[in-house]
Formats: C-alpha cells, sequence, structure tokens
C-alpha cells in the first residue's frame, strides 16, 4: 500500500502534528502493522522535498516533532490524482483500495466514484480475460478462470463498500 | 474540490459513425411512490453486446422492461431504428417485440408441457412460419446450441443449462435484432453459466444480434462489450464503449 | 388445540389457500342442500302420497257398492263417489258424500261430513270460487260450511271440494286418474276415509338418476377446488415434514382441514337448504307443488347427511394425503400425468354390450329373467364408462391434433391436453355427464308422449262442451222413453243459459259414437262433408277429445250425448258447464271442452317429471360450468409465468384466450357428440328392452334442444369468464414472482 500519498492525504483533512498524523494513520490502517515514528519523519521529509507539504509555524531548527505539517496545492492534486486513477487489478489491491476510500471520506470527496472507477478498470480487466478464454486450449482457460474468480473477489469487495458507503462515511465523521 | 474527469460519466456510447440501434433517453418511472428509473439515457449499437449490473432493486429489470417496450415509462423516449417506441399502443409493441426482439430470462420460461423443439417454435409459429418450416429452423437452432439430443424432451427432463440453452435457440430463432435477458445465469452453477454464455454471445454475435442482459454476477457481465451499472435508478457507470 | 393451531398456519394462510378451502366449503354447501332438498322431496311425495290418495275411497275401510240406488249411510258409514270436474282446463276432485246427521265417519281435512247441499273446499279452490260468478263454479256445489285443511290436501294447489248430498242426488262417479289419483268409477260406503302411502317408482327411479346427475357434478366440482393451490399445500406440508412432522401428523392435519372445512361446508349447506325450501316448494311435481312442511327432512337425517359428509371428507383427505407420501422434499416439478391406459374404454364398451345385449335377447326371445336390473346396470356401466374413457379418448385426439397444429394456441393446447389428458377432462367431466343423462332422459320420455292424433280426426270448436251419458238400462222400455223427455228437457234449460249458442242432442249408434242430424251437426258445427241427412260421430270420450265423423242413415233410439256450443268466454263456458252438472242428466264421463283435453295432455305425468329433470340438469350444468371455469382458471395460473413470459415477447393476449378456449373446448368435442348418441341410444335400449320392443322413442323434443343450447352457452360463458383471468395473470408481474 502506498504509505506516502496514504499519509499525504491525511493530511489533506488539515495541518497536523506528525505524533497525531501517525495515530490518525494506525487508526485507519495500522491495524496489522502500526507505523513506526522514523518511517512517519522520512515519509514527511520525502514529502517535503517533493513539495507537497510545507512545515508551518515551526521554531526553527527545532525537532521534527515539534513542527506542523501543512498540505500544498501541488500535494492536494497529487492525493486527488491517486485516489481517482483506478489501478490495475492485482491481488494485494484491496489494502490500497481501502486507504483511498478512507481518504476519500476523510476528504469528503467522492469515495462512490472512486469504486466505480476502479469497478470499471476491473470489469475492463474481466472482459480481457474472458476473451482470452474464447477458443484457447483448457490451460489457458483455468489460468484465465483463476484470475477471473481474484478480480471477481475483488469486485465483490467494491461493490459491498460501496454499498456501504454511506455507513462508513458517519464512522469516518466521528 | 475541483473533480478529475478521467473517464466519462455519460452512459451514452461515444460517437462511432453509425446512428444507435436503441436509444434511450431520460426515461423515468415511478411505481407509486418508489421510483424504479430517475432519468437514465442509454445507447444500445448494433450487434453491441451491454451488461446492465447493479444491486437488487435498483430498477435493472425495470429498465430492461422499459428498452423492450414492456413497460412504459412516466418520462422519456426510447426509440428504435426510426420507430418511437414509447409513441406505439401495446398492440405496436407487441407486433415489435415479436418482429425484432428476442428475450431469455432466469428459468421457468419454457412451456412445460411442450418438448422442447416445440417451445422453439412458438414465437416462430406466432410470427406466422408454418409448423413444418417451424419445426425445421427449430432442429436447427437446437444443433447449433449442441442439443440435438434433447429436442424431443420435455422441459422437465432437461438440465438448467440445458433448457437455458433451448430458451437462447427460441429467442433467437426469429432472428432477431436485438435480445433482452434478464438474468440469463441466474439459477445456473459456474459452468453452466458458462456454457450458456458463451453460447449465447457466439450466436449473437454470428447473427450481428445486440443484446441488453441484466446481471448481479460480474463473470456473466464481462461477456457483454460493456457494462452499465444501475444504482438507484440512475446510471452510475457508463463503462467504456468497446 | 395444537392440531387444530398448526392446521390453520399450514393450511390457511394466504389468499390462494383461503380460496381454495371457501371454494371446497362452498362445493359442499351446495352438495348438501342438493342432497337434503332431494331426500325432502323423496320424503315428501310419499307422504304427500297418503294425504292425496283418499279421495280414492278404496284404500281405507269401504266397501263397493252395486246398487247405489238401495245403499244408505249409517252413523258408522257413509256412501261416497269421487268425480271428476273441470274449471277452465283445471281439474277439480269432487267428492260426494251421504251422511246421517250423527255420522261418526271422519273426513279427512274436514272432520265430520258436510251436511246435504253444503261443501268445504281446498283454499285454492275457495280462491277459485271467490274470483268468478256463482253461477259459473260456486253453485255447482251449494252453500260453503268450511275448508278443507292441509291434512285432506296433496298441496298448495291442490283443488278439492266435499259436497254433502243425498242418495238419490249422489251423481255417478268417473273412471280415471287425476294426477296420481286414480278414480275407480263406483260408490263406496266408507266407515273411515284412508289414504295409501306408496312408494312411487317412477319417482324414486328419477331420484336416483336427479341424484347422479346433480350430486355427480358437485362431486367432480369439489375435486376441481381441492385440487386448487395444491401445489403451495404441499410445499408446506414437505416443509413440515422437513422440521420433523411424521407422516401420520401431516395426514392427520389434512384430515383436520378437510373436517373442518366440510363441517363448515355441511352447516352451510343446511341452512342452504333451509332458505331453498320455499323456491324447491314452487317446483311442480307430478300432484303439483309441496307444502313446504313436506320438504323439510327430519333433523335425524340432516344430523346423519352432515356427519356423514364430514366423516367421508375427512377420511378421504386423510387418506390421499397418506397416500401421497409427501417427503421432507416434496415434489419441485410439476409431475406429468401417468398416460391413460386404453383399459379406459372397457367400462364403456362393456357397457353398450351389456345393453345391446339385454336389449337384443328382449327383442328376440322375450325378457329373461332380470332384464330391468341387467339394463339398470348396462346403464350405470356406461355412465362410469364414459367418465373413466373421457381421459383415453382425450389423450388420443389431443395426440393427433398436437401432430396436425399449426397456430400457436393449438399447439401449445394440445400439447397440454396430451400431457394432462385427465386433469383436461375432468374440467368438463360435469358437463359430459349432464349432457349423456339429458339426451339419456329426455328420449326416453318421448315415448311416454301420447300418440299423436290421427289424420282423419278433427276437433269441435274449443269451446264447446261434450257430455256422455250413461245408457239407461235398456230393456226397461219405461225408463228409455222418460230419459229421452228428461235429456230433451235438460237440454232445453241448458240452451237458455246465458252464453250458450246451440246444443244438439246426439243419439245413440248400435256400433258406437252418437249420431246427429243434419241440422244439429251444422248448428253445433260438426263438418257433414257429404251432405249427410245424418252424420255418426265417434270419439274418444277420455282420450284427445278428437271425434271421427262419417255419415249415417237414421238417428237412434235413446240419447248419447249432449253437445253445447257457446259463444267463447271462459264464464260463458262455466256456466254452461255448471248448468250440465246441475242438470239431472246422468254424465258417463267429466264433461269437457277441447281445451280441458289440450290442458290435460300438457298435464301428463311425463311433462311434470320433464321439468323437473330439466331443472336437475340445468343445476348440474350449472355447477359444471363453474367447475369448468375453475379449471380453466387454475390451469391458466399454473403456467402464469410462461405465458406472462410469451406475451412478453409479443404474443398477443388473444392467443392465450384461444389456448383456453382449445383446452376447454377439445375434450368437449371429443365427448359431446358420443354423449348425445349413447344417451339417446341408451333410453332406447332401456324402453324398448323393457317393453320387448312395444315401445320406442320419437324425435326428441324443442326443450331438449334448447337444455343442450342453455348448456353449451353455459360452458361458453365459464370460459369467458376466464379470460380476465388470462389477461390479468399473465401481465408482466406473473413474470416477477416464480
Amino acid at each position: 500500500m502506498d504509505n506516502t500519498t496514504t499519509l499525504l492525504g491525511l493530511l489533506g483533512t488539515g495541518a497536523s502534528y506528525g505524533y497525531d498524523l501517525k495515530s490518525r494513520y494506525d487508526r485507519w490502517f495500522g491495524l496489522k502493522k502500526p507505523l513506526a515514528f522514523g518511517q512517519v519523519y522520512t515519509t514527511l521529509t520525502r514529502l517535503m522535498r517533493n513539495g507537497w507539504i510545507v512545515a508551518i509555524g515551526a521554531e526553527a531548527g527545532a525537532g521534527p516533532e515539534r513542527k506542523r505539517y501543512g498540505i500544498t496545492p501541488a500535494g492536494r492534486a497529487r492525493v486527488l490524482e491517486w485516489i481517482f486513477t483506478p489501478e490495475v487489478p492485482s491481488e494485494t489491491l484491496q489494502s490500497d483500495l481501502f486507504a483511498k476510500t478512507i481518504i476519500a471520506l476523510l476528504l469528503g470527496d467522492d469515495a462512490g466514484r472512486l469504486l466505480d472507477l476502479q469497478r470499471s478498470r476491473h470489469m475492463a480487466r474481466m472482459r480481457e480475460l474472458t476473451n482470452e478464454k474464447r477458443g484457447a486450449g483448457l490451460a489457458v482457460v483455468l489460468a484465465c478462470d483463476h484470475a477471473l474468480f481474484h478480480i471477481e473477489a475483488d469486485l465483490r469487495w467494491i461493490d459491498l463498500t460501496a454499498a456501504r458507503l454511506s455507513q462508513l462515511q458517519a464512522e469516518v465523521k466521528k | 474540490m475541483n473533480k478529475v474527469e478521467t473517464i466519462s460519466m455519460s452512459a451514452r456510447a461515444p460517437e462511432n459513425g453509425s446512428a444507435p440501434l436503441l436509444s434511450a433517453r431520460g426515461l423515468r418511472l415511478a411505481f407509486g411512490l418508489t421510483e424504479a428509473l430517475r432519468g437514465i439515457d442509454l445507447d444500445c449499437h448494433a450487434g453491441e453486446i451491454i451488461a446492465v449490473t447493479g444491486p437488487s432493486g435498483s430498477g435493472k429489470s425495470t429498465l430492461l422492461h422499459v428498452l423492450a417496450g414492456v413497460l412504459v415509462p412516466d418520462e422519456g423516449t426510447v426509440d428504435y431504428d426510426t420507430v418511437r417506441l414509447t409513441d406505439l399502443d401495446e398492440a405496436g409493441r407487441s407486433r415489435l417485440r415479436l418482429d425484432k426482439f428476442g428475450f431469455v430470462f432466469q428459468y421457468g420460461q419454457l412451456l412445460p408441457d411442450l418438448n422442447a423443439v416445440d417451445n422453439v417454435t412458438i414465437p416462430l409459429l406466432l410470427a406466422g412460419v408454418k409448423r413444418r418450416e417451424a419445426r425445421r429452423r427449430a432442429d436447427a437452432w437446437l444443433d447449433r446450441l449442441g442439443l440435438g439430443e434433447c429436442s424431443r424432451k420435455l422441459p422437465g427432463q432437461l438440465s438448467g443449462g440445458q433448457a437455458q440453452r433451448v430458451a437462447i435457440a427460441r429467442a433467437l430463432a426469429t432472428k432477431p435484432t436485438l435480445l433482452f435477458t434478464d438474468e440469463p445465469t441466474g439459477s445456473l452453477d459456474s459452468l453452466a453459466a458458462e456454457t450458456v454464455m458463451l453460447a449465447l454471445t457466439e450466436a449473437a454475435r454470428d447473427a450481428n444480434t445486440a443484446v441488453i442482459l441484466t446481471t448481479h454476477d460480474p463473470r456473466t457481465a464481462a461477456y457483454a462489450d460493456r457494462e452499465v451499472v444501475v444504482r438507484d435508478g440512475q446510471i452510475t457507470i457508463g463503462g467504456a464503449y468497446g | 388445540m395444537r392440531l387444530f393451531t398448526l392446521t390453520r398456519l399450514v393450511t390457511a394462510e394466504g389468499r390462494r389457500a383461503s380460496g381454495r378451502l371457501i371454494g371446497m366449503a362452498g362445493g359442499i354447501a351446495v352438495g348438501v342442500a342438493l342432497l337434503l332438498l332431494l331426500l325432502g322431496g323423496y320424503d315428501g311425495v310419499t307422504s304427500r302420497s297418503e294425504r292425496l290418495s283418499w279421495p280414492s275411497l278404496s284404500h281405507g275401510e269401504s266397501t263397493e257398492l252395486r246398487d247405489p240406488a238401495a245403499a244408505a249411510p249409517t252413523d258408522e258409514s257413509v256412501l261416497a263417489a269421487t268425480n271428476l270436474e273441470h274449471f277452465d282446463g283445471q281439474e277439480i276432485i269432487r267428492v260426494d258424500i251421504v251422511a246421517t246427521p250423527d255420522s261418526t265417519v271422519v273426513v279427512p281435512g274436514v272432520g265430520r261430513p258436510p251436511a246435504a247441499g253444503t261443501y268445504h273446499a281446498s283454499p285454492a279452490l275457495i280462491a277459485l270460487i271467490e274470483a268468478n260468478p256463482t253461477d259459473t263454479l260456486g253453485s255447482r256445489y251449494g252453500t260453503r260450511a268450511g275448508v278443507i285443511d292441509t291434512a285432506g290436501l296433496a298441496g298448495p294447489d291442490s283443488l278439492v271440494v266435499v259436497t254433502g248430498t243425498t242418495t238419490e242426488n249422489l251423481r255417478g262417479p268417473s273412471v280415471g286418474m287425476v294426477g296420481s289419483v286414480f278414480l275407480s268409477g263406483n260408490v263406496w260406503s266408507v266407515t273411515e276415509f284412508r289414504g295409501v302411502s306408496y312408494p312411487n317408482s317412477n319417482y324414486r327411479a328419477l331420484t336416483i338418476i336427479g341424484a347422479i346427475a346433480i350430486l355427480l357434478p358437485v362431486l367432480i366440482l369439489v375435486g376441481i377446488v381441492t385440487r386448487l393451490g395444491a401445489a403451495t399445500r404441499a410445499e408446506r406440508f414437505a416443509a413440515l415434514r422437513l422440521i420433523g412432522a411424521t407422516p401420520r401428523r401431516v395426514a392427520a392435519i389434512a384430515a383436520t382441514e378437510a373436517g373442518v372445512t366440510s363441517l363448515v361446508g355441511a352447516l352451510t349447506g343446511v341452512a342452504l337448504a333451509w332458505l331453498l325450501i320455499p323456491v324447491a316448494a314452487l317446483v311442480e311435481m307430478e300432484d303439483g307443488r309441496f307444502f313446504r312442511a313436506d320438504l323439510t327432512v327430519p333433523p335425524s337425517t340432516v344430523l346423519i347427511v352432515v356427519a356423514g359428509v364430514v366423516a367421508g371428507c375427512t377420511a378421504v383427505a386423510g387418506w390421499r394425503t397418506s397416500r401421497a407420501r409427501i417427503g421432507p422434499l416434496g415434489g419441485s416439478r410439476e409431475r406429468t400425468e401417468r398416460r391413460p391406459s386404453a383399459l379406459g374404454v372397457v367400462p364403456l364398451i362393456a357397457g353398450v354390450v351389456v345393453l345391446l345385449g339385454a336389449t337384443t335377447a328382449a327383442l328376440r326371445h322375450g325378457p329373461l329373467p332380470r332384464t330391468d336390473q341387467v339394463l339398470i346396470a348396462g346403464f350405470l356401466l356406461l355412465l362410469v364408462g364414459l367418465i373413466a374413457a373421457g381421459p383415453v379418448l382425450t389423450y388420443w385426439i389431443s395426440r393427433v391434433a398436437a401432430r396436425r397444429a399449426h397456430r400457436t394456441a393449438g399447439v401449445i393446447a394440445m400439447n397440454r391436453i396430451q400431457q394432462h389428458p385427465r386433469a383436461t377432462f375432468r374440467a368438463v367431466s360435469g358437463l359430459v355427464a349432464a349432457v349423456f343423462l339429458v339426451s339419456f332422459f329426455s328420449a326416453g320420455i318421448t315415448t311416454l308422449a301420447e300418440e299423436p292424433p290421427t289424420e282423419d280426426s278433427e276437433y269441435l270448436s274449443s269451446s264447446t262442451l261434450v257430455a256422455w251419458f250413461s245408457p239407461p238400462p235398456p230393456d226397461d222400455a219405461n225408463a228409455v222413453a222418460s230419459n229421452i223427455t228428461a235429456v230433451a228437457a235438460a237440454a232445453a234449460r241448458i240452451a237458455r243459459t246465458d252464453g250458450v249458442t246451440a246444443t244438439a242432442i246426439g243419439s245413440s249408434h248400435p256400433e258406437t259414437g252418437a249420431v246427429f242430424t243434419a241440422a244439429d251437426a251444422a248448428r253445433v258445427g260438426l263438418s257433414n262433408h257429404d251432405s249427410a241427412s245424418h252424420i255418426q260421430v265417434t270419439g274418444s270420450a277420455f282420450g284427445d277429445g278428437s271425434l271421427v265423423t262419417r255419415p249415417a242413415t237414421a238417428p237412434g233410439t235413446t240419447p248419447r250425448t249432449l253437445l253445447v256450443a257457446t259463444d267463447g268466454t271462459t264464464h260463458s263456458v262455466e256456466r254452461a258447464r255448471t248448468a250440465i252438472l246441475g242438470s239431472e242428466l246422468r254424465l258417463q264421463s267429466p264433461t269437457m271442452t277441447q281445451a280441458d283435453h289440450e290442458s290435460a295432455r300438457s298435464r301428463t305425468w311425463a311433462d311434470r317429471y320433464a321439468n323437473l329433470g330439466h331443472l336437475a340438469v340445468l343445476v348440474a350444468t350449472l355447477i359444471s360450468a363453474v367447475s369448468l371455469a375453475v379449471s380453466s382458471i387454475a390451469a391458466i395460473l399454473d403456467r402464469k409465468r410462461v405465458l406472462g413470459l410469451l406475451r412478453l415477447m409479443g404474443m398477443p393476449v388473444s392467443t392465450v384466450r384461444r389456448v383456453i378456449v382449445a383446452e376447454a373446448a377439445l375434450p368437449l368435442a371429443t365427448v359431446f357428440a358420443l354423449c348425445v348418441g349413447l344417451g339417446i341410444l341408451t333410453a332406447w335400449f332401456i324402453v324398448a328392452g323393457l317393453t320387448e320392443g312395444r315401445r320406442t322413442i320419437n324425435w326428441l323434443p324443442p326443450s331438449y334442444y334448447l337444455i343442450l343450447a342453455t348448456s353449451l352457452v353455459l360452458a361458453a360463458t365459464a370460459v369467458l369468464a376466464t379470460f380476465r383471468t388470462a389477461r390479468t395473470s399473465t401481465t408482466i408481474e406473473a413474470t416477477r414472482i416464480g
């Protein structure tokens, strides 16, 4: 999952200290593997270098934990681009899609649309695979079926999430 | 928040040079207080296979029925070729359905007392074909769909997949330009569903018959050229054309 | 009780289920009501015969008198004679009684015998007397002393009068039949008047046929309604079995359902019968209408009928359910019927063979022992055979038709019939039975119709009265002479009566009939083709009233008949008749006009039974039409999803209608001609077989074709009634829910 853009997205909801940022991240995405502090600061450094965030109202020379970070317009653009660019269907897709959905909801953006876009991408892939099966040998058909069933699982998750979006939104707003 | 327009939100297919075979604009239909369709635009071109998906109760079956001229919308128009379907009376729409459209449904659509070949002859007889000729054509269709062995069996003696293929033969026997099918694989297992969809799409492509199918099964939808997602009576995804 | 709660939950939920239960209860109610009315009529006709037959005089404590003039009443006995009189085409039974003032004899419905010159009359006759001038009717009887109550009357329409008279005025009694009252033509000395309760065998036979004709369609209706919604019910039973109910438990639930439903139905039927008694009392049967009390069935019989129906229904339902072996998984697929076996036509052929054999044997060699029972057995075999052979014939014809059909509706309907020959035939079997019975019945009664008048007979004007005299003893010259003057005087008096235009006395002919002079004949309108000086008239005094005239040479010596021509109004005719009856003329037979003969003919018992039979057949047909409608609707509902989808494909609703029509018409048409033919043939077999060919059947009366047409119209109406269902149940909604 793309931790960098996820953190950037979290900053998009408002300027924040590094520590707060980490706890917010952990609340949504750190269930299995909480983010290390070190990782947070290296990521923030990288984001700053790209010009996507800036440090606000910091006493010069103070340690990173004393700084508040805010997102730049370039940073916002990056987040939106990330959210609304569907991923190539793969087996590890789910966590990333989940992160995008949460960020979109936190930002008050159209999470439904991102799910739809991803759905279209998935369906397109399924059509490709279904077409490949036409007149192919049994081995190819079985391989395609394997892929199809995996994509279908994602698709079902997307549909289910889309159906529960308003519920999720309420939870995020809390 | 500015939106990033990566993909067109319109359900209309982009211009590809020819006029659409079926074109619906601004369809609205309410059953009492329930709004089943809330402003739907959709085009279907000759030979195109479209999957209409969406959650249960989203209005996809209603959309199919409106497009096929079975239900009349409260608002909006449906044009088939040069005919405005929504202006025809019931008799005119019935005639059009019989002449130009084919239908395949989920299950229980074969007359239980008629054997497979007689079931296939029904629309041909309705169209005025002589019984002998109708049986000849029906037999040819059943052979083509791999049902030559079953042509004299009653529906009760057929498996679900076989019955569904008989229904496809019946729908295509009149050489429709547009085939409507509601959950064609709804009651079938994966393998039977695949056989049915393969038979359906191959036969439709061969005959250059356009297909509009509803399904909640992504693998069935994947047989289509494009997918249209209906949620709460509106099209939320039109999908890319082609 | 848990069983009842369970039964209600399993069987009575939902509209289809309640429709089924209401239909069952309704069918049973109709059946019970009809059964009770039939039983009431059966009882009623027997008890009525006891009340109405006392004027025959021969059934009580009585002796026939050889010489009435020499007899005299005592305190313990009266002299009585019964006559038949007419008024405006109606028949009046007149009992003349000579009694002593202290007579202890009790007259039914009257009590003490009326004094000479007074009379007691039935309420209907009193109404008639009061509605007409006295000199047309009332003066025939004298002074009214009272009313005859129901104990002495057949029914509310009975025209009976009991008059008191003296020995010298006691008129000569009539010979003949009034309804089912036999008049012996004798004067009796009676110590106790009594009727006889005789079981009327004609009516008994008709009751059996009527019961079959009416109850069979009711049973078929109940059978059809029971099958309605049976699929849903079977599913529920299967669900019960799945959660652990034993087969016995399920059978118990089915039996409870049937028991409760049939109890409700039977009780409704009792109420319905009670409500229908006034209607049934309007039906004329043999001796006119019944008193309502006659048709009331004793409570014990009602109890037995209700208990029997409930027990029967409960047992059948339980037995049927346990035999059906509903498993926990139920039957998901529609079961196709077993192909009907050709053995189904065996009873039909056997019936024809039995009837043919018995009749041929009777015609060739005279009657064999028990021919009547063999014929009845053959009749029943044939009736059962028709119902049994129906599905087989329907199946055969539908197979051919299914191959030949070239229209959509034909293909759908014929294949349906081929797969479900029993169910489709069951729908029309009630009609089939009704048509067979009406054909049999109508053909059977043609044999009893009067012989048509011969070509050369002619009739007097319908307003001319004919009075035949009893001849005086021929060896007594004085009596003969005084008779001639008495007749001439009476005739002259009668001629002066208001409205009488002419009178003519016919004298006796040595061989037969009477002789009139040409002048007399011309005055009363007798034809005299050869302008002879005298003409002889022979005719049937008791038959149809026709007269045959031929030239004669000379008049005889004694007066034989008196013709009284009137101006034609009812009052004139009746005034003249009253004058004749009141004269000293000794009449041999009732004084009648041609109009009286005609109305008597229209009252022959066969016609009265025919009305009842036609009514029975109409009721049966009506019930059968309901069965047909119910089955047609059920057949469409069974396929509503598929037919809905076909309509969605563009099949016009008219095709669905044609399917319904074809599915009803084919089984009906298959056996319709067979029913008509076999019905008539069976009637001929039975009539000819029982009479060794002396009697045969005639052309069927128009009423038969009317009934047949009505049956077909009812069937058509039943089918038309399903068209709405055909349209509404095959709409798009029907395709939604499987």
